[in-house]
């Protein structure tokens, strides 16, 4: 990945910034070769082209290289099958989003469970936006009020609308959820009038606010990046604020489960020093999505309450 | 009555043993009936596959060109048959070794077989191919960026 | 028109980096498409890397050449070969390859390299005249309307179905059914897997493209080869003309001839890419299906340069548009958009409504990196055409093994997806058996594409609806209008195709027509 230190320092030179080599130090000599990073999805998707920015200048940050291996397939389970398969070492690291949990916990027979997997960290997240239109919905009440009256009819990718369902189905609002396989369609069918909400994550909305809607709430678990809350029209009120839980999706990074203590926290030690380099978080944020790292237990709090809010939300969407 | 078993009509017959062995398997199973919240049953857009593969079967063996022998089938045998199953395992075979032991390792193996199989003479020219090529496909697709297997050997790229 | 920033762009797009990225974009491009299974969306992953190092009108014109150059890439091989570099151009085997067999492979093509360069030209230039009109369009194209873009997609079916009517619907069954497998689009719980998790995503487009027309293929002419027979030498002799000076080339008359197959091409592919999930396949088979309609004398499916004309344009007349939604609401449209969307962004440009304002000189210069694209892929199209057909001069022993490794690492390299290669060698033996006995791959594939976006738009259409199906279906004019032009198509093909295979069908059974293939 020559190619890609190069584009990292390129980065990190247009803005200004140079690239700070951390420490290698470790009280063991983890990583002492090198580590794989395993995606659940092909090359040139979204999570592909993050894992490749994070990883691109791993050698001088950890002192090791760490390369991106892309296993698809089966809704992301080929891969999370292909790390178990590895040996509980530490050396072989998976990075997701929901998709693969989605797959599971729809599947009946599934060959991985939820519990597969020891959380090391999360290096980001998306939240799912309700967008409306403002002459529509002002705000909360009035579309709680709406939806009371009429279902109200609420569009966007799976992942966007499980974070909505959470939130909407414990504030007892009922709507009719439109499926659509891309963010683009949803938003085009938001834009020309066909659905009376969509649900985005935050880069996506803030290409839609203010000109066309306005961000009504943040359905995540987890406060939005100050530059993103303020691009789409700042203090936008969170689930927490109207008391539900939220829901974030994650872009969680874990290891095979049987991977003894010490060696898992070496690994959360080494995301955390890649999530942390100023020139991927450069990389991260001129793509668009910001890193938003969560060190282990935080993360691993935030995971297990996740995945009943998951099976519940994959519920009403049945 | 030989020419019969090669008809449309009796590739109509065929089709529709086999469609409706698959519309039984289907229908046994409990995932047809299940009913989305949009009030569909998740069977039905597969079974009006299955439907509309078993009506056209069923076309076959009446409608007018039901006589007919296809074009490409007067002629081939079961040997052929075999010969088509057998390449397609062969490629089968060859690609899982290539995950394993890498692509320039097995490609001119599995070149070699092929080329030999299809009569590619003299034997030092099979040779010769059987090599060259995987190298320059090698070299083709790392200048793309395009990661083959490389198995056992070690990364040249 | 800003001039300030129109002279801006001209200093950025006029440079000797720009116009070198551009060249090495098409020229990238063009191998690319014509490798089967790299698609354009795989190129621009590809190289996407690389497109940060460049300046912003050195990644677009990286991108946006290899885009052009990769949807006429694939053509090379769908004619030379029988085999589509990528699923776009597999509506252009049906002609080019029998052009080819029958020593017109030279003239095949041109027509494909002239149409695909008039028709995105044509394209670009109403892309950048009516960019925003096209794109506010596009939004009235909601759930219901799209639902009849589909109907009529689907009608079309019978005029690619062939002499058989029912093995054509057999086809398009199989194709319906291929495309149930995988996740019901609206409850998100698996469906026609066979309790196979691997399945869970579904078959994907590009190893089942590569099993239905290259595997296939390749095991008819494999069998040929050991049993020697005349055809497949004859087909590889016909290639080998291509370079010889005699062979036929095509007159300027022959390529006026065609306007009104590129104007259909370049009518549809407008209209299909600018509406986010169609893409180019789609444009090729409609605008091949329409023209195959609409002139049954031209004996198109046959071997005729106007089929060609017609999938070519239509393929290619969508490159531009489907930078429509991406420049005028930030949304992409297609995969491979959404690349050049994450690009720009990269370099600090996000595509939205305000990068009108904000970036004006980026527009601009993309406006023209897109026209001249045009001009580039015409020069290296043409020799990379004719280059890479040599190959088809080699003897058929060393070339069907070639290509076989050729499909497998396609195949592969798509998605990385083990199950893929298992899938394709699979579907390469269900093209094989459908040859044998005389069953079309068009319907398949179309209807693989079609129906799975029929049933998500009726389905949505419903759930807008309240499950109400007269406002699902009729909900607006446009929609009315498109139900009548459905409702027009069909009964033209039915009234055209009845009357015409019946008429033969009573020849065939009076024993006075030769069968035709």
């Amino acid at each position: 990945m020559e190619l890609g230190s190069k584009i990292l320092k390129a980065t990190a030179v247009a803005a200004g910034l140079s690239t700070l080599a951390g420490p290698v130090l470790s009280q063991d000599d983890y990583p002492a070769r090198q580590v794989s990073w395993v995606i659940p999805f092909g090359a040139g998707g979204g999570t592909d082209r993050l894992s490749r920015l994070l990883t691109a200048d791993a050698e001088s940050i950890v002192g090791q290289p760490v390369m991106v291996e892309n296993h698809s397939g089966a809704g992301g389970t080929t891969g999370w099958l292909h790390v178990l398969d590895q040996p509980a070492d530490g050396y072989t690291i998976f990075n997701a989003s929901p998709t693969p949990l989605v797959t599971i916990l729809t599947e009946e027979n599934s060959p991985v469970q939820p519990e597969d997997i020891a959380i090391v960290g999360y290096i980001g997240a998306f939240a799912s936006i309700i967008v409306v239109r403002g002459d529509e919905f002002p705000d909360w009440d009035s579309f709680v009020a709406a939806a009371a009256e009429d279902p109200i009819t609420v569009g966007g990718t799976n992942s966007t609308l499980l974070g909505a369902a959470n939130t909407l189905s414990q504030a007892g609002v009922e709507v009719i959820y439109v499926s659509y396989p891309s963010t683009g369609e949803a938003v085009t069918d938001f834009l020309g009038g066909h659905i009376d909400v969509v649900t985005t994550t935050e880069s996506t909305a803030a290409t839609i606010v203010p000109e066309n809607g306005i961000a009504l709430l943040n359905t995540s678990s987890l406060p939005l990046a100050p530059e993103i809350d303020e691009a789409l029209g700042g203090n936008i009120p969170m689930s927490r604020d109207l008391g539900y839980t939220g829901m974030a999706s994650p872009r969680w990074v874990g290891v095979h489960p049987d991977t003894p203590e010490d060696i898992q926290a070496d690994v959360a030690e080494l995301v955390r020093k890649l999530a942390m380099d100023p020139a991927v978080r450069e990389a991260w944020a001129a793509a668009g999505e910001p890193i938003q790292y969560m060190a282990m237990e935080e993360a691993r709090a935030d995971y297990k309450a996740l995945i009943p809010a998951l099976r519940s939300a994959v519920k009403i969407l049945e | 009555m030989s020419k019969f078993y090669r008809s449309n009509q009796a590739i109509g017959v065929y089709l529709c043993i086999g469609l409706g062995l698959l519309l039984a398997y289907m229908l046994s199973t409990s995932w047809v009936f299940r009913e989305t919240r949009d009030g569909f049953l998740l069977g039905f857009f597969p079974l009006l596959g299955v439907a509309g593969m078993l009506l056209c079967s069923f076309a076959l063996i009446v409608d007018p060109l039901r006589r007919e022998i296809p074009e490409d089938l007067g002629d081939i045998s079961w040997t052929e048959t075999g010969q088509a199953i057998a390449m397609l395992i062969g490629i089968g075979v060859y690609f899982a070794a290539m995950r394993e032991i890498g692509f320039l390792l097995t490609t001119p193996v599995f070149l070699f077989v092929y080329m030999f199989w299809f009569g590619l003479r003299p034997l030092k020219r099979t040779a010769l191919l059987a090599l060259a090529i995987p190298v320059g496909i090698y070299v083709l697709f790392s200048v793309i960026g395009v990661r083959l297997p490389n198995g056992i050997l070690p990364a040249f790229f | 028109m800003n001039v300030e920033a129109l002279n801006e762009a001209l200093a950025l797009v006029f440079t000797l980096e720009t116009m070198f990225w551009l060249v090495a974009g098409v020229f990238l491009g063009v191998g690319l498409g014509a490798i089967p299974g790299l698609t354009a969306s795989t190129g621009i992953a590809l190289v996407l890397p690389l497109s940060f190092l460049l300046d912003i009108t050195g990644m677009l014109g990286l991108l946006i050449g290899l885009y052009k150059g990769a949807v006429f890439g694939g053509s090379i091989s769908a004619i030379s070969f029988a085999i589509p570099g990528s699923p776009d151009s597999a509506a252009t085997v049906y002609d080019g390859y029998k052009l080819t067999k029958q020593g017109k492979g030279r003239k095949a093509i041109l027509i494909a390299l002239y149409s695909s360069v008039t028709a995105d030209t044509l394209s670009d230039i109403i892309v950048i005249l009516i960019a925003p009109t096209i794109a506010l369009m596009a939004l009235q194209f909601g759930p219901s309307e799209r639902l009849w873009l589909m109907v009529v997609a689907i009608a079309l079916l019978g005029a690619l179905s062939g002499r058989h009517l029912a093995k054509g619907m057999l086809s398009a069954g199989i194709g319906l059914f291929l495309g149930t497998i995988g996740t019901d689009p609206v409850s998100n719980v698996p469906r026609n897997t066979f309790d196979q998790v691997w399945l869970r995503d579904g078959l994907h487009l590009v190893p089942l493209v590569i099993g239905i027309f290259a595997m296939s293929q390749m095991l008819e002419q494999g069998l040929g080869v050991l049993r020697s027979s005349r055809r497949v030498q004859e087909a590889s002799g016909k290639l080998a003309d291509l370079f010889s000076k005699t062979s036929e080339g095509l007159t300027f008359r022959e390529y006026l001839s065609c306007w009104r197959e590129m104007g259909i091409g370049l009518g549809v592919g407008t209209f299909v890419g600018t509406l986010p999930g169609l893409g180019a396949t789609v444009a090729a088979f409609l605008s091949y299906g329409i023209a195959k309609q609409s002139f049954p004398e031209k004996r198109i499916g046959e071997g005729s340069i106007h089929g060609i004309a017609a999938a070519e344009a239509g393929n290619n007349a969508t490159v531009g548009p489907t930078l429509v939604p991406l420049l005028a609401f930030g949304i992409p449209g297609s995969a491979t958009a959404a690349l050049i969307g994450a690009a720009l962004m990269l370099q600090g440009v996000t595509p939205s409504p305000r990068m009108f304002t904000l970036h004006p000189e980026v527009i601009y210069a993309l406006f023209m990196i897109l026209f001249i694209g045009n001009f580039v892929n015409l020069g290296i199209g043409r020799a990379f055409g004719f280059l890479y057909a040599r190959l088809g001069q080699v003897s058929p022993r060393v070339l069907v093994p070639t290509i076989m490794v050729m499909a497998v690492i396609g195949a592969y390299s798509a998605r990385g997806d083990v199950y893929d290669i298992y899938m394709m060698l699979g579907l390469g033996f269900l093209g094989f058996m459908m040859r044998k006995i005389g069953v079309p791959e068009a319907p398949l594939i179309i209807t693989f594409l079609i129906a799975p976006m029929l049933e998500e738009n009726l389905r949505r259409a419903l759930l807008i609806n309240r499950g109400e199906w007269t406002p699902a279906l009729f909900n607006s004019p446009l929609a009315i209008t498109m139900a009548a032009f459905a409702a027009l198509v069909i009964v033209i093909t039915f009234r055209m195709n009845i009357g015409a295979k019946l008429a033969k069908v009573g020849r065939a059974d009076a024993g006075s027509e030769p069968r035709v293939k």
